[in-house]
């Protein structure tokens, strides 16, 4: 990955007489900054920890030095509009001005050392009210008492306080840590947005063993955060993710706590569980807040730091463990049904929870992650490398996502597999107009487009139907299927299936609907729709809404984006409200 | 100065001018109108009003003194290019963070509350037309006031004289009766007691060590002891009005009412009082 | 108020001792342990920047014997509205003002600490000047068993940047 590049606003350190400075040479070396100014010969600087572009913040006329406050916010929003952006400012306080001397610097007037007058303050007060510099990450970096100006540090918005002469390299490695708005190599995205979050989880990390709560919708990346996070924690043990969708209560708990020999028939061997395994690692749990709430209660004094037990079923005593936490949830499902404990909410620490923004928050990155997740399925699907047109890239950016993350790598993946052979992608080739818009696609173009595949088929032109899927099993001869071809694509296949599915239910749900007072336009009805589709007309209505709710978690993606039909929307509220015990919601299954 | 200015000056009169927008800038107008002999408001830098009359005409000479209110954002850039002899930004809650180097600050409130006086007016008109060559005392920062540090020190000097001459001839020491043992702590009173110190501060007036003493008290006792502070105007105006602080301010309001008011008498308990209340509020600075 | 004492005390510690001297010893060490010095930039530090210390030594002895003087409230004296004050009642307020603050503050005992400070700069300074030796052939092996003794230089100056420091930024009258 690239080195983050951080600015330095000095006069000292940003001035150069005669194409060098020698001030600057030294604290390059210092600090471990590679100075990528272009003004001076620069000295090597042997394993940078990031590159540093230097602004003297003055301008000279008329043999005198000013502060160009203007100048310095200029060359600021420059650097802030769009990525990449500044991941760190520092900035100094005092800026001598005054008659130009023979060495170059000012002279320096005697209120320029007033901490009342210190330019860096005023420049911090025009940044702190300028709309387009919001979250500019700054720190202060001066030699000057830090005591006399420590109200004001606060006021103005400053992240943090360095004394410059005190700085090393290990010390500007832990504020750009601490404080940098870093872009990472797994986690894709240079939106403001995103790389607050990256930070704060950093600086969750680093807080031992506290427990971290991470939020977000569905396919935003909640388990690429918890993995970051516990990459950047410097844990030695592993990390160890623990999904609990669809798996029957009693499993759940012998995958977290794991058991003794015969703690149960078939028990034949001792297991450990999720826990210990974690030990001294990270420990990830997805959708903690569906958990079972037997398994609530005993995951309480796992998260409780004080205890922080594990005891797997059978066992006489628990174990005591050195984990770190991290939970996993969508917000929405902390609403309330009811079916989280308080106490666990409480140690889950909700009040300091990480929330990932939504991709609708971080447009900027979707076309980023696009040509990431590109060059992805190019390799994965041997395809051969292509762009993306202006016009698809707006596209993609126009789109709101509800299925986030995942949903558009989903996008990206199907384009590039139905279209292994095209080195340029288009709108049309990105089936933008419904979600995985027919479940079996045309045989696809490009190297040996004769032999058929799944899902290698073009879009019919009416998408959906069940035609369509009876034609696309019919070309498919299993026989002639290679095993590379089979990689994968049963989750797609699975998607075709629900997309049809869903179709279907709407149809029915449109056919059964009644118009009334309150829904002139027609009121939804799951339980005739069900009747209708099933077929069985001694279906009641609890099992009706059972169906429903099996349709939804089918495939999540897929769910995620019918659930914008508000036709849908209402039925599987409705499913939800008719059965909230052990619901499958849809898109969680599988997801981070 | 441009020719009308001259003739400005050859009229009498002293000329202020008033940028603000600020809905009570008529206290400020009718304060400056006590000092000044032409006074001008604008509220957008395009439209002049003379302050005594409904006037549309637009004064074209150079003013003596500019005042602007600094909440108003939009005129900031006008009143630098207005000319003036001396420029003064004010605001309505009184003191700024920091200086500019375009305008002396005043450090009263001038807004609801005009704490800003006639005096401190009639000050700035002198400044301004170079009567006064120092700072109007209004316009003296809080941080660096030292009109309040002057009465400590003299209030310092007035406690030790008589802790010194009361050690020699008997009467009430410092420790009993009129001072407590906070201000005894503050005042460093220890060293004091050592004797080469007072040998050589008593040397100094050329006398036997009981005479000098005695001496030193009289001094202290003169009115003209305290001449400095009656000199310097108004030396409560950098002490904002708290009410966790009236008790302290009224203590040391007190002692300067009492320097200023020659046929009232200072007292040893009134200084120390003052002291005290004197050294939290520096110390809190 | 910034007096004449507290402009030199500025110039002194933050913008030589602290942003330029320091920093010029801690990056020749560095230099010195790298694999791939610079060693034009070394001897530029040996022939001229290490020896500043000697030009600049006078000026921080006199910024500690003028300590007492220049930050004893009695000069308020100096200036209105004290100065104002008879001449006779000057001289004795002066004393006793001076010697309240010096009862109140242990500015002796912080001028005696520079003092020390500074000696302990002038011990290091003149080990880490033995076996320089002839700049123009740096001998980097021989250097590299020196670089303790800059490293002890470092260590001393940041002392000395410290008490110089702690004294007070303004005129202290309570």
């Amino acid at each position: 990955m690239a080195l983050a590049r951080v600015l330095v606003i000095d006069d000292d350190l940003g001035g150069a007489t005669g194409g060098r400075s020698r001030q600057r040479e030294d604290f390059c070396l210092a600090t471990g900054l590679s100075d990528v100014t272009g003004d001076v010969v620069v000295e090597h600087i042997p394993d940078p920890i990031a590159e540093a572009v230097f602004l003297r913040g003055q301008r000279i006329s008329s043999g005198s030095i000013e502060n160009d406050l203007d100048g310095i916010l200029g060359f600021l929003r420059d650097g802030w509009r769009q990525a990449p952006r500044w991941p760190l400012v520092l900035v100094d306080l005092h800026f001598r001005t005054g008659r130009t001397t023979v060495s170059g610097t000012a002279e320096g007037r005697l209120e320029d050392r007033l901490p009342e007058e210190y330019f860096g303050l005023k420049l911090l007060e025009r940044i702190g009210s300028d709309s387009g510099l919001k979250d500019l990450p700054i720190v202060v970096l001066s030699s000057m008492d830090r005591n006399r100006i420590e109200r004001h540090l606060s006021d103005l918005g400053a992240l943090d306080f360095r004394d410059k002469s005190l700085l090393t390299k290990e010390s500007m490695g832990a504020l750009l840590e601490e404080h940098g708005l870093l872009e990472d190599d797994v986690i894709v995205g240079r939106s403001v947005a995103m790389l607050r979050c990256l930070r704060s989880a950093r600086r969750r990390s680093k807080l031992g063993n506290d427990n971290v709560l991470v939020l977000g919708e569905t396919g935003t990346g909640k388990e690429l955060l918890a993995r970051y996070i516990h990459r950047t924690s410097g844990r030695e043990g592993q990390y160890v993710p623990l999904f609990t969708q669809g798996v029957p209560e009693t499993l759940i708990e012998d995958r977290l706590f794991g058991h003794v020999k015969g703690a149960y028939a078939g028990a034949d061997k001792s297991a450990p569980g999720a826990a210990e395994l974690a030990q001294q690692g990270t420990l990830f749990i997805d959708e903690f807040g569906d958990m079972p709430m037997a398994v609530q209660t005993k995951l309480l004094r796992l998260l409780d730091k004080n205890i922080r037990e594990s005891q797997r079923l059978g066992a006489p005593m628990p174990k005591r463990l050195d984990v770190l936490v991290v939970m996993a949830t969508g917000v929405s499902s902390l609403m309330t049904d009811g079916s989280m404990r308080r106490d666990l909410m409480f140690r889950a620490h909700l009040d300091s929870a990480l929330e990932i923004p939504p991709l609708r928050e971080r447009k900027e990155d979707i076309p980023i992650l696009s040509r990431h997740f590109l060059r992805k399925y190019e390799a994965r699907f041997n395809a051969e490398p292509r762009i993306f047109t202006e016009e698809a890239l707006e596209w993609l950016c126009l789109r709101p996502w509800p299925g986030n993350v995942r949903e558009l790598e989903r996008t990206i993946e199907q384009a590039v597999f139905n279209h292994r052979g095209l080195r340029v992608l288009s709108v049309s080739h990105l089936d933008l107009d419904a979600i995985a818009s027919s479940p079996w696609d045309s045989p696809r173009k490009g190297k040996g487009a004769g032999s058929p595949r799944i899902a290698a088929v073009e879009s019919p032109s009416q998408p959906g139907t069940l035609q369509d899927l009876w034609e696309a099993l019919k070309a498919v001869s299993v026989s002639e299927v290679s095993p590379s071809e089979l990689t994968g694509s049963l989750e797609s296949l699975q998607e075709r299936y629900a997309d049809l599915a869903l179709r279907l239910f709407k149809a029915a749900l449109v056919a059964t609907s009644r118009s009334t007072v309150a829904h002139p336009e027609g009121e939804i009805f799951i339980h005739p729709a069900m009747k209708l589709l099933t077929g069985d007309s001694s279906l009641t209505a609890s099992k009706a809404a059972d169906r429903v709710k099996k349709m939804f978690a089918a495939s999540p993606a897929i769910s995620a984006a019918m659930l914008q039909d508000p036709a849908l929307k209402t039925a599987y509220d409705t499913a939800l409200r008719l059965r909230p015990q052990r619901s499958s919601r849809a898109g969680s299954k599988g997801v981070s | 100065m441009c020719a009308a200015r001259e003739d400005a000056k050859r009229r009498g009169s002293v000329i202020a001018c008033v940028l603000s927008s600020d809905e009570e800038v008529d206290g400020l107008l009718a304060v400056l109108r006590g000092a000044f002999g032409e006074v001008w408001h604008s509220k957008d830098g395009t439209t002049w009003f003379e302050a005594a009359i409904s006037d549309d005409s637009r004064p074209e000479q150079a003013f003596d003194a500019l005042f602007l209110h600094w909440g108003d954002l939009h005129l900031r850039k006008m009143a630098v290019e207005v000319e003036a002899a001396a420029k003064f930004r004010y605001n309505t809650v009184g003191g700024f963070r920091r200086r500019n180097r375009d305008f002396i600050e005043i450090y009263k409130p001038i807004g609801l509350k005009v704490k800003f006086t006639e005096s401190d007016a009639r000050e700035i008109a002198a400044y301004a037309t170079g009567v006064q060559s120092s700072l109007p005392s209004c316009c003296t920062p809080p941080f660096h006031d030292v009109r309040l540090d002057a009465l400590a020190l003299l209030c310092q000097g007035y406690l030790v004289a008589h802790a010194i001459a009361n050690r020699f001839d008997g009467t009430a020491s410092l420790d009993t009766g009129a001072i407590n043992d906070g201000t005894h702590a503050d005042l460093g009173w220890e060293a004091l007691e050592q004797d080469d110190v007072i040998q050589r501060l008593l040397s100094i007036l050329g006398v036997n060590t009981r005479e000098a003493a005695a001496l030193l008290r009289e001094r202290a006792r003169l009115p003209r002891y305290w001449e400095a502070i009656r000199q310097a105007r108004d030396p409560m105006s950098s002490w904002s009005i708290k009410p966790e602080n009236s008790r302290d301010r009224e203590r040391v309001k007190e002692l300067i009412c009492a320097i200023g008011d020659s046929s009232a008498k200072v007292t040893l308990t009134m200084v120390a009082e003052a002291y005290r209340a004197l050294s939290i509020h520096l110390a809190e600075r | 108020m910034t007096t004449n004492w507290q402009q030199l005390r500025s110039e002194l510690n933050h913008d030589w001792l602290k942003n330029v001297y320091l920093r010029q010893l801690q990056a020749f060490v560095i230099r010195s342990r790298s694999s791939r010095p610079d060693r034009g930039r070394m001897r530029e530090f040996l022939q001229a920047d290490f020896y500043a210390w000697r030009a600049r030594r006078p000026s921080i002895v006199a910024l500690l014997d003028d300590a007492e003087r220049a930050l004893s409230p009695a000069t308020l004296f100096d200036e209105a509205p004290l100065s104002a004050c008879a001449e006779l009642d000057q001289a004795w307020l002066r004393i006793i003002i001076h010697e309240l603050w010096l009862v109140r503050r242990p500015v002796r005992e912080w001028c005696e600490s520079g003092r020390r400070a500074l000696e302990v700069v002038d011990v290091r300074f003149e080990e880490a000047s033995k076996g320089i030796g002839c700049v123009c052939d740096l001998d980097l092996e021989q250097l590299g068993g020196r670089l303790g003794a800059f490293e002890a230089l470092s260590e001393a100056i940041l002392a000395l940047i410290h008490r110089i420091s702690a004294f007070p930024h303004e005129i202290e009258v309570v």
